[in-house]
Formats: C-alpha cells, structure tokens, sequence
C-alpha cells in the first residue's frame, strides 16, 4: 500500500536490490515495480531456492520473514497462457536491474511456464518488502509442475507449500511431508487451476450416477 | 491412557527417575496414547469453538505429558478463493466480511484497499476515518471474545462473563458505526455505506466510559487473579526467533517482545494520524498473550476515541467515490458500476487484524473476473506453530493455548 519503498533513511530496498544484484553471481532475475509500488524479482523456478535463501541471509537485505506464499495459473478460457495479469503494470514498468534479463531476451519457458510460485519476503528490522515470483513450465517434474521446496529456509513454508501442492498440485522437491491439508485426501483434481471447473470435476462420472451433492 | 492399577504404584518416584531420557510410559512398557480432540462446531460454547476454530488434534500423551501434536485443520474450507475467482470482483465482498467474526470488517477494509490499489481510487477523508473506527471497534470485539475463551479455558466464569459483556458492549457501538449487525457489507470499494448515526458522540461517550469499566473490571477478575497466572504463565512459550522463522504475527508475536504492528510500521488508513502505543510482552507465554491482547483493547479505544473527535469535526463530507470510473477495461462499455473491470496488475494489502497479519494478493489480468485472490490468514500459520508450542506441555494446556493463539477457522480454513 505505501508508496516509499525505503525506510529509516537507508537507501530504498530497490535501490539496494540493484546494486546487490549487479555484484552477486546470480542466475538472470528480472526485477520491477509492481502496481502497488513493491519490488518485484521474477526468477526461473530452478534458481528460485539459491535466490531465496540469498535474500533472507545477505546482511544488507535481510528478508528473513516468510509473508505468504502461493502460487497464480495463468491458464487462459481459450486454454492459452496469456499474461495472466502477472506482468506488473504502473510506476517503472519493465524496469530491469544490471545484469538483469532485458524483457526482449529469449527466456527458455516465460511464455511457457503455466504456473508462477510467489513468495512474499519481509525484513523485520527495516519493514521491507520484497515480492519474488517464480516461473513454473507445466513439465518442469516426471509428475507435473515442481519447484524446490523452502522448508529449509523457513519452517512456516511447510503448510503453505502443502496448499500449494492440495489446491495447485504444484509439487515441492525435498518437502517432508507433501500431502493435501484442506481438502480430503481422496479428493481428486487441483481445484484452484483454471480448467478445474467452479462445480467440481464432471458431475457425471461420479459413482453416484452424477447427482449434484445436496 | 493411564496404566493399569498394579503398575501405578510408586508412579511419582518413576516420574521423577525417568524424567531424563525415558518417558513413564516406556518404563512401563507402554506405548504413548493418542488422543483425538476436536473438532468442535465454532458455534458450541464451552468446547475448542469458544476459540472459533474447528481444527482438531491428534495428541500423543506420556501420562498428562503433550509428546507430540499433530493440528488437522481444513474442515471448514469453503473454497473461498475458487468462488471469489470465479465470479465478478464485486461479488466477493460478502465472501470476505465472513472471513472472521467481528474481524471480518478488517479484511473487507483490506480487501477493498487492495481493489482501490489497482483502481487508483481513493476513498475520502471520512471513509478512511469511519474506516479506522470500525476497525479499532471490530478488534475490540474480537479481543474481548479472545478473552473470554482463554478465561474459559482456564476455568474462570467471572473473568469469562466479564470478557463477554466487553465484547457485547463493543459489538454494540460497532453496529452502530455499520448500520446493524455483522456482515452488513458496509465497506465497499472506495469509501463506506454509511455515516455515524447522529446521536452517535452521545452514545460513544456513554459506551467507551463502560468499555473502560470492563478493561479494568477483566484486569481484576482475569489479569491479576492467582488462577489465571497460574494457569498462564510460562505456558507455551514462544520465543520471538521461532515466532518469525513460523511468521507468527500479531498479539502472539508482541507477546514475545518484538513490536511489529502494521499499523505503526506501514500505516494505512489514517494511523500515521492517531497516537496510540504499541504493547508487547517479554516471555511470550501464553500470560504475556493474555496481557498484550488486554493493553490492545485500551489503545484501540484511544484510537477510536479520536476517529470519533476527528469525525465530529469533519462534518457531512462524502462517504466514498462518486461514479467510480473503473477503468481498463477492453471497451469503456464494459465497465459497470456492478461489474467493474480493473486494471491488470497486481497488489499486495496487508493489514493488522485481531489476529495478527492479515493480506490480499490480488491480481487482475484487465478481465472482469479476478485472476488471483489470495488471502495470507494469520490463523493458518498461528495453527502450524502450536505443535512447537505444545510439546511437552500438559494436556490442560491445551485449550488456553489455543484460545491465546486465537484461531479462527473462517480464515483459517478459508
């Protein structure tokens, strides 16, 4: 919600970001403004740990608080993956850092990738915030879409990861223990993608002849 | 659960022989029980629900001895996020208010901030403050109801019923700010339904003075009754490194020392505006969350005493944007007052809610159906961190830790 990105008359997180990335031999990131004027770092899905854990220990950022974390499908109506709204729109749109990818590059898997994990990052001394988005191509695992778990990092990634995978079915290579928590374990379908459909998967193939539940 | 008769005897010196490395229950040959607890209807008083939640637990017990914890939570999903996606942006409101209880209100202001983001509306002066007012009231209320289950838990009528009468008192005044009773959908995008009610200062200065009563009334009947330290402190205890690394917010993480509050740190609305303090505690027991929570309903009424000064003084001004022009859409035909179209982008809120941290990520894709709603609710991570909590505490621990927690499982379970 706030407009200044900075505090406590340090330079502003973006600012910092830039100049950290420009130094560290990191895999190409992409970092902007989003709408709501919080920086924004768009990673591969594979890099995605290496830079987590980065950001919450390099003493000059210290995000060490896991906000949230959740996952977005850009799945089109026309069964197409269109922008899905994830391109940032507003203040420093595109706005790249040095040895940041340029929008035109050829990224293997950004138009591909259906999915996008994002972790929302806090600093509880400096109250920066800090929005990372990572690109999942639908293939990425021999089970479908798959990222690297973050319980390693943070212990509270262990539910928010179980419902991503309950609701997404984005699996989380190294999680200790990935299985459905707010839906039962014998529901099929991940209902929070696109093509699952508002009603439930098709009424008509129930056991039960296809009766809509009461 | 416990042993048979013969093998009892001489249970205390066992228990104190076997307090390093193997449990009573080994020593005698016994495996741990498991106990299933819960889940409770959040509407049954005297059960789990008094906390609002309907998360059940499995316990493995050594003797009274918490070994372990397994919380299952879930049963009250409703698939809150699949419907308010698959609807127009508008459509969710009655969805959100439902969240929490009285805190409801909280995320609907929330959730409508977040829309205002990607609208680049804003809401007049007088929305912010009522706003704020009915936030500050709605936490009130809720803190008082967080009261009144731990004083049940720990067996406390008085200090129970005396909790009660604040959250009832509270919720009055509140329903006078939204026009009647929860849910009432008085928050929309870009300001609020309704103004205070003329005689609205009057029924303040009489309702905040008993308020005031009640905080201190709880202070002699809850805070500094034997019992309840007794039964609270050293309970629990969270320590403010692992209350991050669980992101535990709110009371529960003052309570540890840390003063983290979004309304201070980040203002929104007009907290940047308004003097109040924020408390916070030093062991982070489940005494220290009882006291935090007790001081946060003193300086909510301070702020809402001064939203009702400031409100006084600004007179009639308007109650939200006129004609919002929602823009962005693929033809300004589109676009409706009914049905807006909102900007693609996305927008992170996060607010301080009764029970700690609470978020929307909202992402519009320029359809006039969201792309994304995404609620971070502090119930859920505060649920994840009772096993950490609660091993090695007793079984009667139980309930008053989860009521100081404060789960609720409209949010939680979503």
């Amino acid at each position: 919600m706030s407009g200044s990105i900075g505090a406590g008359g340090r330079a502003p997180l973006l600012d910092r970001l830039r100049d950290a990335l420009a130094e560290g031999p990191l895999p190409s990131v992409r970092l902007e403004v989003a709408a709501d004027g919080m920086p924004r770092l768009e990673v591969a899905a594979t890099d995605g740990l290496e830079i987590l854990r980065w950001l919450r220990d390099a003493p000059g950022l210290a995000l060490r608080r896991l906000v949230d974390l959740t996952a977005i499908d850009r799945l089109d109506s026309s069964g197409g993956i269109g922008s899905g709204g994830i391109e940032p729109v507003g203040l420093g749109r595109g706005e790249t850092g040095p040895g940041a990818m340029q929008p035109g590059d050829a990224e293997p898997g950004h138009m591909e990738s259906r999915f996008a994990v994002v972790y929302s990052l806090h600093a509880p001394e400096s109250h920066d915030r800090l929005r990372v988005v990572a690109r999942v191509v639908e293939s990425d695992g021999a089970q479908g879409p798959e990222v690297d778990s973050v319980v390693s990092l943070w212990p509270a990634a262990d539910w928010l990861e179980r419902e991503v995978f309950d609701l997404f079915g984005i699996r989380f290579r190294g999680h200790p223990d990935l299985r459905r928590i707010l839906l039962e374990p014998e529901f099929e379908g991940a209902p929070l993608r696109k093509d699952h459909p508002r009603q439930g998967a098709d009424p008509g193939s129930g056991p039960d002849g296809g009766r809509p539940v009461p | 659960m416990s042993a048979p008769d013969e093998t009892t005897s001489g249970r205390d010196e066992e228990r104190l022989d076997g307090a390093e490395g193997a449990t009573l229950s080994s020593q005698l040959g016994l495996s741990e029980a498991v106990v299933e607890i819960g889940p409770g209807h959040p509407g049954l008083r005297r059960t789990l629900a008094l906390a609002g939640s309907t998360a059940s637990f499995l316990v493995s017990l050594d003797d009274e001895r918490i070994v372990d914890l397994e919380v299952e939570i879930g049963l009250g999903h409703r698939g809150f996020e699949k419907e308010v996606e698959s609807g127009p942006w508008l459509r969710a409101l009655p969805y959100v208010g439902r969240l929490g209880y009285a805190g409801g209100l909280i995320a609907e202001v929330a959730f409508c901030s977040g829309i205002e983001a990607l609208a680049a509306l804003k809401p007049p002066d007088r929305a912010v403050w009522l706003r704020m007012l009915g936030c500050e009231l709605a936490r009130a209320t809720d803190h008082f109801s967080r009261l009144a289950a731990v004083s049940a838990a720990v067996a406390l009528p008085a200090a129970e019923q005396c909790a009660q009468q604040g959250a009832l008192q509270a919720a009055r005044l509140l329903e006078r700010v939204v026009g009647g009773g929860p849910f009432t959908s008085w928050v929309r995008p870009g300001g609020v339904r309704s103004g205070l009610p003329a005689d609205f200062e009057a029924c303040w200065a009489e309702g905040s003075r008993a308020l005031e009563e009640t905080v201190a009334a709880f202070d002699a009947v809850g805070v500094r009754n034997p019992t309840c330290v007794q039964r609270l402190r050293d309970v629990a205890p969270l320590a403010a490194k692992e209350a991050l690394a669980w992101s535990v917010t709110g009371p529960a993480l003052r309570a540890t020392g840390v003063a983290m509050d979004r309304r201070r740190d980040r203002p929104c609305l007009a907290y940047d505006s308004v003097d109040f303090d924020v408390p916070i505690g030093e062991r982070g027991d489940g005494y220290d969350r009882l006291r935090v929570v007790v001081e946060e309903i003193r300086q909510s009424l301070r702020i809402a005493d001064q939203s009702v000064t400031l409100l006084g003084g600004l007179g009639a001004g308007a109650l939200a944007v006129e004609d919002p022009c929602w823009r962005g859409g693929a033809s300004d035909a589109d676009a409706s007052p009914d049905v807006p179209i909102l900007p693609a982008g996305e927008v992170e809120v996060t607010m301080e809610s009764s029970t700690g941290e609470l978020g929307f990520l909202l992402v519009s894709d320029g359809s006039a159906e969201p792309r994304r709603v995404r609620c971070r609710a502090p119930s859920f991570f505060h649920a994840q961190a009772l096993p950490g909590l609660l091993r090695g505490a007793q079984l009667e621990d139980l309930l008053p830790t989860v009521a100081s927690m404060h789960l609720v499982s409209g949010e939680c379970d979503r």
